[in-house]
């Protein structure tokens, strides 16, 4: 995992598990694949935080705002980004 | 000496324009959508700030998304605090605009409307994932 993870100086790279694993994931509001555990780009470049949405047609949607301070504390960690999307 | 003036005029000069341009109230141009539980795109009304002064502004300037010939919706939106509230009004079948809150509440969609807190630095593209009520 450690080897899997990794910060430039904008942009971390970090799991992202959503629950349930066949949602979709947002990152600043562009499409960036499902929800099972995988490797996700977070950019930093243009902004203090990225905007990490889930969506799936049976659960309620989540919008999840993270800084990258908080996203090298997850790194240091080793602690997946997490959403548990809320069955409707 | 006479240097020493010239330079404590020029810096002067400098801190000056510096503090000027400041003051200005900070903007930002924020690109909005919003789609539904299928990732299908859903009409919706932006209001920025609390207030009929917002929601004047959102209608007149038909602040909205997926409605008409519009899709995203590039807004210029001015940063008075660190935080601006968003909110997000989901249009009914018939596609009408509300004039206020009220005839919003009134008025027949399917989904929730929606709150956001964003800050000056926050991505350009913000997407709202609408939910059915």
């Amino acid at each position: 995992m450690l080897a899997a993870t990794a910060c430039t100086s904008t942009s971390v790279e970090h799991f992202i598990t959503i629950d349930p694993p066949d949602a979709s994931v947002y990152i600043n509001g562009v499409r960036s694949g499902k929800g099972d555990r995988r490797i996700h780009v977070l950019d930093f470049s243009q902004a203090e935080r990225v905007w990490i949405q889930a969506v799936h047609r049976d659960f309620h949607p989540e919008a999840l705002p993270l800084d990258r301070r908080t996203l090298e504390r997850m790194v240091s960690a080793r602690t997946d980004v997490t959403i548990s999307l809320g069955r409707r | 000496m006479g240097n020493f003036k010239i330079q404590k005029a020029a810096l002067a000069a400098v801190v000056c324009f510096g503090l000027t341009a400041c003051e200005g109230i900070p903007m930002k141009t924020f690109e909005f959508d919003a789609i539904d539980l299928d990732e299908e795109k859903r009409a919706a009304l932006i209001v920025v700030g609390d207030g009929g002064e917002s929601w004047s502004t959102a209608t007149s300037k038909q602040q909205v998304v997926n409605h008409g010939d519009v899709e995203t919706l590039r807004l210029e939106v001015p940063f008075q605090s660190r935080e601006i509230t968003v909110h997000v009004w989901p249009l009914g079948e018939s596609g009408d605009v509300p004039r206020s809150p009220g005839e919003a509440r009134n008025m027949v969609s399917d989904y929730k409307k929606q709150t956001r807190q964003l800050r000056l630095n926050d991505p350009a593209r913000q997407l709202f994932i609408l939910d059915p009520k």
